[in-house]
């Protein structure tokens, strides 16, 4: 028996109701065979195959890698969401348990397959018509020849940039598209830990089967970081140090881990985050390690709960110290030391050369910064767009770098960054603009400017941050109305043009966002796709907890989930550490929308941490209203009638 | 940053060998087994790497190793110990015969295959070590063909490589 044959006979077995005596030649075995084909000719299309479990018969549509999986995403969009079947683009996320799903994940692994689900009869007879033309189309298709790949840098800035604007999905693509471009496995495994680390999946981290040899390599400080910081959050989150039997608990939990974690803990030290400090603190104490700990101790900035520990070790009497103003690190000399002086030197460096982190923050040096980045030339634009993502990062709420971040939405026009990843970047670029609330002027140019170039990023493919962008300048403070209007209606137009290829949740929105804005557009929202119209039992009375730094899109998020979802109780969290409240509201979630751009490592991991286990936790696809929502309602589409 | 590096080059003229160097390698192994073992080698055969002759190595192998103790033993007895191997070859007849006695000695749990057509690089890795160069692990390499190879104890390099090899050849 070959492969194909064996996954065929699990697929098709108990658990999936298609071909209870698996007899391939028999009536439904013979209506099968086109869908095998691709499976037993060894060709590496994609599959569609069903699965049925009583009344109900799902279509599974098997990718053989990710890639493949973000290219057909587009084509499923077209072929069959929302008109038969809601659809969120994402990929199933299998379980292993399950002896169908189970095949799926030995055959082509996790993250390539969607299954679709249609509402009732009437909308199945139409989803598999058009699943089958799919098909037939596919298997027609001559094979593509790989484009030429892009060059590296260029990823690795898009990669930075689209993690720094939330952009959870773009990522993940991202990080895909890098592995398969000849970045080296070690970078590759770095990388990883990184968004992880960015996204504050701390458990998911630490159980990277490499984590181990990426310890032992001598891994770069970011990565070193995360580590330690996912270590430090998991355990220590809820345990106050002053309790010397849990800290003493925790210190023997990382002196025993074999990963070998308690290795990072060394010098130096001034580049780590509290939260790694916490680990590092730990180690100190665990092994008696009194130079560590006087390292520890010669930190200005060391927060006072972890320097209360030190004195048992070191001897010195305690002293509370405030936050200091001043960075931690010294530069080398030859790195560049401003947001200014990188811009001059972006040729030479890249973002992972440079220690932003330890500058002061671009509102510091916006006017020379935007003058730096508008002297820019053609030689340089790629290069420059590394100082997005750090950019990005390193914005501070309560004081936008407007005029920079105008200047980095004019390179974006200008060098036709409109791919759909680049456009999440875009339009958090464009929230830190109209964050800072700029001048007439300034605010009609670059609504105009994008306006103008609507037709390039205001597609179906890329809804979700173009309806954050609208967002944005919806709920921002407004200096000319009419350049408001023109960039509404050239933004929303493409979608209301093509309303029947958007979800409910976002045709309602765009109806809300017309309203709002002034702009007659139709949207037909049209009622519950299902054929009852009844609402999903599960979802009734459910608990959503909605996360994100930003007040303005978690106030306009919960509010507009009130009204799509009556009977669903919303609670909304920005905290920047974990709270009791906090952790009350993650325990009692069954959805959670996480918009992970600006997030606090600290609460996004300590939500996941607290989380129940049968909660579904979605990252939200960019930083707005549209994303967070969007994010809620495929999250309470899971939780539709399980598997019986 | 090695902690320690030694360049062998073998010629036979010379009679620079480097079962001396390899031994050296296994002996620390059998002593202290690495959890995961790579080699990577084009070509590969059941070469002595041990000369059990005087009996030295009897503590670490254990009873039934008398005279040279071929490739194959050695990493048997390594799986016993714990080790998981991990071989990728050239898909040969010539390395298929290495395979079959390596899978007499060695159960699937502990063994890890990979063919691939275009492997050309030579290298041995454990936890903390490795061993790389011009030499595939042929009766060829060692007696007949002047090879370099670099023996290096430095972990972060031997984890460096361990994440390619994984990132390359997958473990199922």
């Amino acid at each position: 028996m070959n492969q194909a044959d064996e996954f065929l006979a699990v697929f098709f077995g108990p658990g999936n109701l298609v071909l209870p005596d698996l007899n391939f030649e028999g009536e439904v075995g013979r209506r099968l065979t086109p869908y095998l084909e691709p499976l037993r000719q060894g060709t590496k299309t994609p599959l569609v195959l069903p699965r049925r479990t009583r009344e109900i018969t799902d279509a599974y549509v098997i990718c053989w890698d990710r890639h493949q999986a973000t290219s057909l995403r587009a084509i499923l969009e077209a072929f069959v969401a929302h008109s038969y079947v809601a659809f969120d683009g994402r990929p199933r996320r299998l379980d292993p348990a399950d002896p169908v799903e189970g095949a799926v994940l030995r055959l082509v692994g996790p993250d390539t397959a969607y299954v679709l689900r249609p509402p009732g009869p009437a909308h199945a007879a139409s989803m598999w018509r058009a699943l089958d033309l799919m098909r037939i189309l596919i298997a027609g298709r001559p094979e593509r020849v790989s484009a030429v790949p892009r060059p590296l840098g260029r990823m690795l800035s898009e990669f930075h940039a689209a993690l720094a604007a939330g952009n959870a999905a773009g990522s993940a693509d991202l990080l895909d598209e890098l592995a398969g471009a000849g970045l080296s496995a070690v970078n590759l495994a770095y990388l990883r830990v990184h968004r992880l680390s960015r996204l504050g999946r701390d458990a998911e981290l630490l159980a990277l089967p490499q984590l181990g040899d990426v310890v032992a390599s001598g891994p770069p400080q970011l990565v070193r970081d995360g580590i330690l910081a996912a270590w430090g959050r998991l355990q220590l989150l809820d345990l106050p140090m002053s309790d010397p039997d849990l800290v003493k608990k925790a210190a023997d939990a990382i002196l025993r881990d074999t990963r070998g974690i308690v290795a990072l803990a060394r010098t130096p030290l001034a580049t780590l985050s509290d939260d790694a400090l916490a680990a590092v603190t730990l180690v100190a104490l665990g092994r008696d390690d009194r130079d560590l700990a006087r390292s520890l101790a010669s930190l200005p900035d060391l927060p006072n709960e972890l320097r209360s520990q030190l004195p048992k070790l070191t001897g010195a009497p305690l002293v509370e110290t405030a936050k200091p103003t001043v960075p931690r690190v010294r530069l080398a000399p030859t790195a560049p030391a401003s947001w200014v002086d990188w811009v001059f030197e972006v040729a030479d460096f890249t973002a992972d050369d440079v220690d932003w982190t330890a500058w002061p923050a671009p509102v510091e040096s916006d006017a020379f910064l935007a003058e730096a980045l508008e002297g820019v030339k053609d030689a340089e634009a790629d290069q420059a767009w590394n100082l997005v993502g750090p950019f990005l990062e390193a914005d501070d709420m309560r004081r936008p770098a407007w005029r920079t971040a105008k200047a980095l939405l004019v390179l974006a026009a200008s060098y036709d960054r409109w791919a759909p990843n680049d456009v999440a970047t875009v339009q958090a670029l464009l929230e830190v603009f109209l964050r800072g609330a700029p001048p007439a002027d300034e605010y009609r140019e670059i609504l105009d400017m994008l306006a103008e170039n609507a037709g390039r990023w205001a597609v179906v493919g890329n809804t979700l941050p173009a309806l954050d962008m609208v967002d944005d300048v919806a709920r921002s403070p407004v200096s000319d109305v009419d350049a408001r209007l023109r960039f509404a209606l050239a933004a929303l137009e493409p979608f209301s043009r093509h309303r029947r290829r958007l979800s409910t949740d976002l045709r309602w929105l765009g109806e809300q966002l017309s309203v709002e804005l002034s702009a007659p557009l139709a949207w037909d929202v049209p009622e519950p796709l299902t054929d009852t119209g009844e609402e999903i039992p599960n979802v009734i009375g459910a608990k959503v907890l909605i996360y994100s730094l930003d007040d303005g899109v978690l106030q306009r998020s919960a509010d507009r989930l009130a009204q799509l979802f009556p009977r669903v109780t919303v609670n909304r969290a920005h905290d920047r550490v974990g709270t009791p409240q906090l952790r009350a509201h993650a325990r009692g979630a069954d959805v959670i929308g996480l918009a992970t751009r600006c997030a606090k490592h600290a609460a996004t991991g300590f939500i996941r941490d607290h989380a129940s286990e049968g909660a579904v936790i979605i990252e939200a696809d960019g930083a707005g209203s549209a994303s967070l929502i969007r994010a809620v309602a495929s999250g309470l589409a899971e939780m539709g009638p399980p598997f019986t | 940053m090695s902690i320690w590096r030694r360049t062998i080059r073998t010629s036979p003229r010379l009679s620079l060998r480097l079962d001396d160097g390899l031994a050296a390698v296994f002996a620390g192994e059998l002593l202290d087994p690495s959890p995961e073992i790579w080699i990577v080698s084009p070509w590969v055969s059941d070469v002595p790497v041990l000369d059990n002759s005087d009996q030295d190595f009897d503590v670490l192998l254990g009873d039934g190793f008398v005279g040279p103790v071929a490739f194959t033993a050695v990493l048997g007895r390594l799986a016993e110990l714990g080790s998981l191997l991990h071989l990728t070859v050239k898909p040969d007849d010539h390395n298929r015969d290495f395979i079959n006695r390596l899978s007499r000695h060695v159960p699937t749990t502990h063994l890890d295959i990979h063919h691939a057509a275009d492997v050309h690089e030579k290298t041995l890795c454990g936890s903390n070590w490795v061993v790389s160069g011009s030499m595939n692990f042929t009766w060829r390499g060692f007696e007949v063909n002047e090879e370099s190879v670099v023996y290096e104890i430095d972990p972060a390099l031997a984890a460096q490589s361990r994440l390619d090899f994984e990132h390359r050849w997958p473990t199922p």
